[in-house]
């Protein structure tokens, strides 16, 4: 428990109203959208400005307790989980859109901001912030910042570190440093690119500097409709080899899509073996042709039906319905957990193959709505947490899936990030050395490792504990 | 330079790796010379070189073809150059992943040639692209006017493989376009010029090639307009993958008879290059000119390298400022440089706020060095960085080429020594002279 003079130097900061302490009220915070392992933190600190943000730092490093920062909590590796740090700061009131640059196509905000304000702060200019997370209504900039998180339309625009410019950084000393800047070449080491997918061990984020792009001229969307993911992913295949970047290129398979359609009646086919919704977006004169192409190369792989969205709304049904697959599983089975590797995207069929495999082989049903275009695969493994041995079978396929993308060449995380939740399977992707170095970087910012510790690495005796997992929490 | 460094070297690499002919001119940075040039055949050659480097207390300037090694401080030692120029095998390229792995000495040219085999590129045009290693692109952060549109070579870079101050072979990032799993080293060792450790291979994305280019050039009576020009052009529906200002004098050596322009690239089909033309006259009204692809090709290439100092005892700075900002600062700076006697030849990438400016003249050195201290604290109050890419011999020394001093510099210097802690790279050549 944390010493009263601690508590009483964190309320001087920020005001008893700034603390919560009552163990009712943390338990909000006890875990973030992974739910496998859970702990409430003894005291969450909420600042209202970045520099009192700094000041609780400060208390903190006088005391050497260390804390854990969390944003809007929809992080889906555990990453906020309070597991080494009886202290979390919380950066809901650091939400604070402090300049919008028009000409300059700047934003600069607090971290508490969420995703999606950015974008509709400056919407009516035609301006948007591009990377877009499913749950962009929710998350916070600090939580992209700290996960460099990506979304569906990251394909064609890049994920966070390419729209972040400069971050604020409360060091784990209390120091602020502005890591980058507004313009675009700042000299030094790229520091803000270290930061920026941390995951919060650097230190606290409390402010950003963003690029905003164009809004795209026009966009055309289409939803494919093909018997196997292997055909869709045949298609996904073409599209690329036809030169075609599409804004954004994502799969669903049937599981899914009976899914979506029991939810929210759609219309999808429920018979299908997967679909594929494809984006994209750019000057109206290069669409059409691009458009045509599309069409043919999913006529041509195989698809039984291209539907084409005629308006905004038809388009808008199409986004609806992917962002909220994740939601629409939970009518398919009590919980879920969902995995986020990455393979070389010609590896999709191949990896779709092994999941069907390591299904069978667990007796688990496994779902999958992803990031075709990127390799970015979200398997998404049901399960009842009241039957333990099933359980323990969700845990050992998704070790296997995230193996098997290893093994293709590809990546145990994609955007959800190592948090606790892939510490174990980092090695499989680097060697004690690759480690040794990432750890001496940190020391530089942390060397008493205060900022969100036992997150990312491996380290001897701090392994989480995945017990008896309860309620789902949306993600 | 400690004694037998050739030896310890030629002992470890044997004889065939190590050169102290003419070539130690060739690699030259800042004007020190080293005493010997070290290329080896593959990674494990280079991590040899760098075992022997920390046991022998030798000092390495990692290099690939030598084109950057006068940006930055001149090193307080160096005893071998470094060269990667003979790993030079694409490792991979999957033309439907739309990635391509290399090893460091790749040159441009090579790399642009097996993707464009699969009407794929880098769409990267930096200055001396022609002769530029992967492995320099990455480690001297080099870009050019289609940064407008693409970005740098941070938001290309995947994957990294380095040799590290020990010997051993780190790799960071993988080979996935989307990859969050450890710390992002692909950014951090993006623009570390040398002085963290040595890449030998690294990992890009890549896109699709566009089918067709299309160059114009609007007209304007000064620098300052073309500038206002460019942000209309940004606030339209024109949709430029570069977007270059640049003045009289500029334009005098860029070849373009109509005096300051700005110049306007788009690129794709057939049909939306039609489209952007007519875009670009509407918003014109009629006055600028698409060029004929011929001479478009000529003026292309010369803006990219633009950069490159034709002139031995040029100044060339770098600065990187907002865009608006910049209009504000460089009609500053063209009226100083006429004050001191010198002419400014600017070109901005004025989608990116960076702009280049050439200063010549028969000017003294000390009028130079006050030059560049007005020019540094001038762009300072504008927000502005500015880098000395290229320093006349006389100011080496008296004038700091980077100019940095925030407080981000203490963190830098902790990753310096956290990861070189004897300074075998590069010892001193970066920014706070780390």
């Amino acid at each position: 428990m944390l010493a009263p003079q601690v508590l009483d130097a964190l309320a001087d900061v920020v005001g008893r109203d700034g603390l919560i302490t009552r163990p009712s009220e943390a338990r909000v915070y006890e875990c973030d959208g992974w739910t496998m392992a859970r702990q409430a933190p003894d005291v969450v600190v909420l600042p209202r400005t970045p520099a009192q943000a700094a000041a609780v730092v400060r208390v903190l490093h006088r005391h050497a307790v260390a804390f854990v920062p969390r944003g809007a909590g929809t992080g889906l590796s555990g990453g906020c989980l309070p597991l080494e740090a009886p202290v979390m700061i919380c950066t809901s009131r650091l939400n604070r859109i402090v300049e919008i640059d028009l000409a300059n196509r700047r934003a600069v905000v607090e971290a508490g901001v969420v995703n999606l304000a950015v974008s509709r702060a400056v919407a009516a200019h035609d301006l948007q912030y591009a990377p877009d997370p499913s749950s962009q209504s929710a998350c916070t900039i600090g939580g992209n910042v700290a996960e460099n998180s990506g979304g569906p339309h990251t394909l064609k625009y890049g994920v966070t570190t390419n729209h972040v410019l400069g971050v604020g950084l409360v060091l784990p000393d209390g120091e602020t440093v502005e890591l980058g800047g507004a313009v675009e070449d700042v000299p030094g080491y790229d520091l803000r690119g270290l930061v920026v997918g941390g995951e919060g061990t650097f230190g606290l984020v409390t402010s950003a500097t963003l690029r905003l792009v164009r809004q795209p001229e026009a966009w055309r969307t289409l939803l494919g409709v093909f018997e196997s993911v292997g055909e869709a992913s045949h298609a996904v295949s073409g599209i690329i080899a036809a030169g075609i970047v599409p804004a954004a290129l994502e799969m669903m398979d049937r599981l899914i899509v009976q899914a979506v359609e029991a939810a929210f009646h759609f219309g999808f086919p429920t018979d299908a073996g997967a679909v594929l919704i494809v984006e994209l977006d750019g000057p109206a004169a290069e669409l059409e042709a691009q458009m045509g192409t599309v069409v043919a190369v999913c006529r041509e792989r195989g698809a039984r039906e291209v539907r084409v969205a005629e308006d905004e709304q038809q388009r808008a049904a199409l986004w609806k319905s992917r962002k909220r697959a994740f939601g629409a599983v939970g009518r398919l089975a009590p919980n879920y957990a969902t995995h986020d590797g990455v393979v070389p995207r010609t590896k999709v069929p191949d990896i779709l193959r092994a999941i069907t495999a390591i299904g069978e082989q667990h007796r688990l049903r496994i779902a999958n709505v992803f990031h075709a275009g990127d390799g970015n695969i979200h398997p998404i493994i049901l399960y009842d947490e009241r039957d333990a041995d099933e359980v323990r079978r969700v845990i050992a396929a998704g070790h296997a899936i995230l193996r098997a993308c290893v093994d293709l060449g590809g990546s145990i995380t994609g955007e959800h990030g190592v948090g606790v939740e892939k510490i174990s399977e980092l090695p499989l992707l680097f060697s004690p050395q690759d480690l040794l170095v990432m750890q001496q970087l940190r020391a530089v910012f942390d060397p008493e490792r205060r900022a969100n510790p036992g997150k990312i690495f491996p380290t001897p005796g701090a392994c989480v504990e995945v017990s008896r997992p309860r309620k789902q929490v949306p993600a | 330079m400690p004694a037998g460094a050739e030896t310890l070297l030629r002992e470890r690499l044997g004889r065939e790796a190590v050169e102290s002919g003419d070539a130690v001119y060739r690699f030259a940075a800042g004007g020190v010379v080293p005493s010997c040039v070290v290329q080896p055949p593959d990674a494990a050659g280079i991590a040899a070189a760098v075992r022997a480097a920390r046991d022998g207390g030798l000092a390495l300037v990692p290099a690939g073809r030598a084109t950057h090694l006068d940006i930055g401080h001149p090193p307080r030692r160096y005893d071998a150059a470094l060269s990667t120029r003979r790993l030079d095998r694409i490792v991979a390229h999957d033309a439907g992943d739309m990635t391509v792995t290399a090893e460091a000495g790749v040159t441009l040219p090579a790399l642009a040639g097996t993707l464009a085999a699969a009407q794929q590129w880098l769409p990267l045009d930096p200055a001396r692209a022609a002769d530029m290693t992967v492995g320099g692109l990455l480690a001297a952060d080099r870009s050019g006017p289609l940064r407008c549109a693409y970005g740098k070579v941070r938001d290309w870079v995947i994957g990294v493989t380095v040799v590290m101050a020990d010997g051993a072979l780190v790799r960071g990032g993988g080979r996935v376009v989307k990859n969050v799993a450890g710390y992002d080293l692909p950014r951090l060792f993006a623009g570390s010029f040398g002085t963290l450790g040595v890449i030998v291979e690294a990992t890009f994305k890549v896109g699709p090639r566009p089918d067709g280019e299309a160059l114009f050039v609007w007209p304007a009576a000064t620098l300052e307009q073309a500038l206002a020009r460019a942000g209309l052009v940004l606030g339209s529906s024109v949709f430029p993958v570069l977007l270059e200002a640049v003045n009289e004098a500029a334009a005098e050596t860029l070849g373009l008879a109509a005096g300051p322009s700005l110049i306007i690239g788009c690129a794709g089909g057939a049909a939306h290059l039609l489209e952007q033309e007519r875009r670009v006259q509407a918003l014109s009204a009629g006055r600028a000119e698409r060029l004929d692809d011929e001479y478009a090709g000529g003026l292309r290439r010369a803006l990219s390298d633009f950069s490159q100092s034709a002139d031995e005892d040029g100044l060339v700075a770098r600065l990187s400022a907002l865009p608006t900002a910049l209009a504000a600062l460089l009609p500053q700076v063209e009226a100083a440089a006429a004050a001191h006697q010198l002419v400014a030849e600017v070109a901005v990438h004025a989608g990116s706020g960076v702009a280049w400016c050439e200063l010549l003249g028969a000017a003294r050195a000390e009028t130079l060095a006050e030059f560049a201290e007005w020019l540094r604290a001038t762009a300072r109050q504008h927000g502005a960085w500015v880098v000395f890419e290229s320093l006349p011999p006389g100011l080496r020394g008296r004038v700091d080429p980077w100019g940095f001093d925030a407080p981000a510099l203490r963190l830098m210097g902790g990753v310096k020594r956290a990861l070189d802690p004897a300074g075998i790279f590069s010892p001193g050549r970066f920014v706070g002279g780390l």
